[in-house]
């Protein structure tokens, strides 16, 4: 069965709700299934209202992980938070980009990008790959790499478990 | 070019007034430093802002500057420019790329193998081993045998930009400075005077420098290890082993032949008029046996897990025949003090702690074995102008001991504060950034380690000794 995501905002002081959820988690001995927004470079862009910063919190969770909390949130009404935005997530994006000059790392990109899990799709993407015989070898003053693979692009698709944990 | 022939119309109007026996450093002008000038921001500048062009051209480039001076010089001196060429050629630039050469290639033949965990403590202990080893076999020696190790302990880390970073510090500067194996303007002061051994005095500076850079290096790669997933569980744990290790008694060979170099006295011999001395013949020629005995005795695997080219050496031969050509009347016009064209700016460089922070700020951005000759040359000037340079070597150390420390210091030790401060700092980052590791940019290098970590360290140096 698979998993399903919700985006919650919570409006309320950024450091008292991160204590909040991260303190009801291990109450609730809740591992993983949870991920702040402040943490991790999520930005929803559909909310039409920003306040200031610091005062809302972006979170991603679990279908039972946010009913954990709403219900716990739901019995504390005093307690200084409050919902902005409750959204299930249907797809989800991120761009990316990558510049090297290591064959290793190269390869492990290529893999990545060909392996990807199912529902998930890469788009626009540019790679660009330059090898230069020339530049073969150690220099001192004139240095210059004889591969470099750089490029970038989106990928886009369902927000599945596996591309959450990715 | 019209520069060009100014230059030999100014030069030839003064021989013809008789000035024959004034040095030449008294009639050259300012601006026939200028072909100097000009390869020096070539050296420092392409590889930043056109590095394929440069990669390409950089010997054409080298030989513009090359002709741009010696054509309008030999034409404006005639005899004397031949003379001051021939000297530059003979008794610097050749033995200087000797040493290098046989250092590189005896270095290169000694190859690190096995796995290491690159833990802080470990890290630790490969960087002051390298800062050791790097005033024995050169930072470029200690650097290429080095740097593979390192990057290999630290493959499985996230965070190990820094390591490389103060392995540039540590292993490819400010090791190097200790004897005049260590570092190329060591080695050009050893030819001009200074003993092999008055390096060693610089101990208590090096010390200075070093030991808080370990401590800094060991708290900052603690901070940086626990940030870490845990280490990979190898399953294969390969002992460390030391191939080609018969190179280290090519090595001490070296040491030998330079030690002996500047204890022998056997006598002296004229070659194309210029006056050499026996025991420097046969230094050179040592070094080159030596290092052709290495080439006959190691295995190309072993060179090969070094990635040993001569590319680097091409490099330095090259660079170096524009750089010790254009240098000239630089270093004239420094030696002439008060008579020459820059008598009045050498006025206003007074202590040594000027001369500290002078020469590290031009070898900061310059190569520094040319930033090391421009202001000892300024420094026999200012206190024994128009004297043999070897006289005036052996009075800065008699009477101005702390001046030839100033400069040595500043061209070796500022030579960490950016990737062109010297050589081995772009092949170090080069070599990481093939490996995999992301290395700060040009300025990050600086705004995030060289300045906040090294600019303090040697304020306290210029504090307790200068």
């Amino acid at each position: 069965m698979t998993t399903v995501y919700h985006e919650i905002v919570f409006g309320g002081d950024q450091m008292l709700l991160k204590g909040f959820i991260r303190g009801f988690g291990l109450g609730r001995s809740v591992e993983g299934g949870f991920w702040l927004g402040g943490d991790h470079p999520v930005d929803t862009g559909h909310l039409k209202r920003r306040p200031l910063r610091g005062n809302y919190v972006h979170a991603i969770c679990t279908s039972a992980v946010r009913r954990s909390i709403l219900d716990a949130l739901s019995k504390a009404p005093d307690c200084g938070f409050e919902i902005l935005s409750d959204k299930k997530i249907v797809r989800a994006s991120f761009d990316f980009k990558f510049d090297t000059f290591s064959r290793e790392i190269a390869a492990t990109i290529k893999d990545i990008l060909k392996s990807l899990p199912a529902g998930l799709q890469v788009l626009a993407y540019e790679p660009k790959e330059t090898v230069d015989e020339k530049a073969r070898g150690v220099e001192l003053y004139s240095p210059t790499h004889d591969y470099r693979f750089e490029g970038k692009g989106r990928i886009e698709g369902d927000f599945s478990d596996e591309s959450a944990n990715r | 070019m019209t520069t060009a022939l100014v230059l030999a119309a100014h030069g030839a109007a003064r021989a013809e007034t008789g000035h024959a026996g004034t040095p030449i450093g008294h009639s050259l002008p300012v601006w026939s430093v200028l072909p100097f000038v000009g390869i020096l921001l070539s050296i420092a500048l392409f590889p930043l802002f056109a590095p394929h062009f440069w990669h390409r051209h950089y010997p054409k480039v080298t030989a513009f500057w090359g002709v741009i001076l010696a054509v309008p010089f030999l034409a404006a001196y005639h005899g004397r420019g031949v003379d001051a060429l021939l000297h530059t050629y003979l008794l610097e630039y050749i033995p200087f790329i000797i040493l290098l050469w046989a250092l590189f290639t005896v270095a290169g033949g000694i190859h690190l193998k096995g796995s290491l965990n690159g833990t802080p403590r470990l890290n630790t202990l490969l960087l002051a081993i390298g800062t050791a080893i790097a005033s024995w076999m050169g930072t470029t020696g200690a650097a290429m045998i080095l740097i593979r190790t390192i990057l290999r302990a630290n493959k499985w880390r996230k965070h190990k930009a820094h390591v490389i970073v103060f392995f540039i510090f540590l292993v490819a500067n400010i090791g190097g400075s200790l004897t005049p194996l260590g570092d190329p303007p060591l080695f050009l002061g050893f030819l001009v005077g200074v003993p092999f051994f008055w390096t060693m005095k610089l101990i208590p500076h090096m010390l200075l420098v070093a030991v808080p850079l370990l401590a800094i290096f060991f708290v900052m790669d603690s901070h940086y290890y626990k940030k870490e997933e845990a280490a990979p569980k190898t399953t294969e744990k390969t002992p460390l082993k030391i191939e080609g290790a018969h190179n280290l008694l090519f090595l001490a060979g070296i040491v030998g032949a330079v030690l002996v170099s500047g204890m022998w006295r056997p006598g002296s011999a004229t070659i194309l008029g210029v006056h050499e001395e026996i025991q420097n013949l046969s230094r050179d020629g040592v070094l080159v046996l030596l290092g052709l005995a290495s080439l006959l005795t190691t295995k190309k695997a072993t060179r090969a897990g070094n990635e040993f080219t001569w590319g680097p050496i091409r490099e330095v031969a090259i660079l170096f025949a524009g750089i010790f050509t254009t240098i000239v009347p630089a270093l004239a016009i420094l030696k002439a003090g008060e008579n020459g064209a820059l008598g009045a700016v050498m006025r206003t460089i007074e202590t040594p702690a000027h001369y500290f922070w002078l020469t590290g700020s031009l070898s900061s951005f310059l190569d520094n074995a040319p930033s090391y000759l421009t202001f000892l040359s300024s420094a026999l000037g200012r206190f024994f102008p128009d004297l043999p340079v070897l006289q005036g070597v052996h009075g800065l150390i008699a009477d101005k001991s702390a001046y030839l420390e100033g400069i040595s210091l500043g061209a070796v030790f500022f030579g960490a504060n950016t990737y062109i401060g010297n050589a081995p700092n772009f092949m170090v980052k080069s070599i990481a950034e093939e490996a995999g590791v992301r290395m700060p940019s040009f300025f990050g290098y600086m705004f995030k380690y060289s300045i906040p970590i090294l600019l303090p360290l040697f304020f306290l140096v210029t504090l307790v000794f200068f």
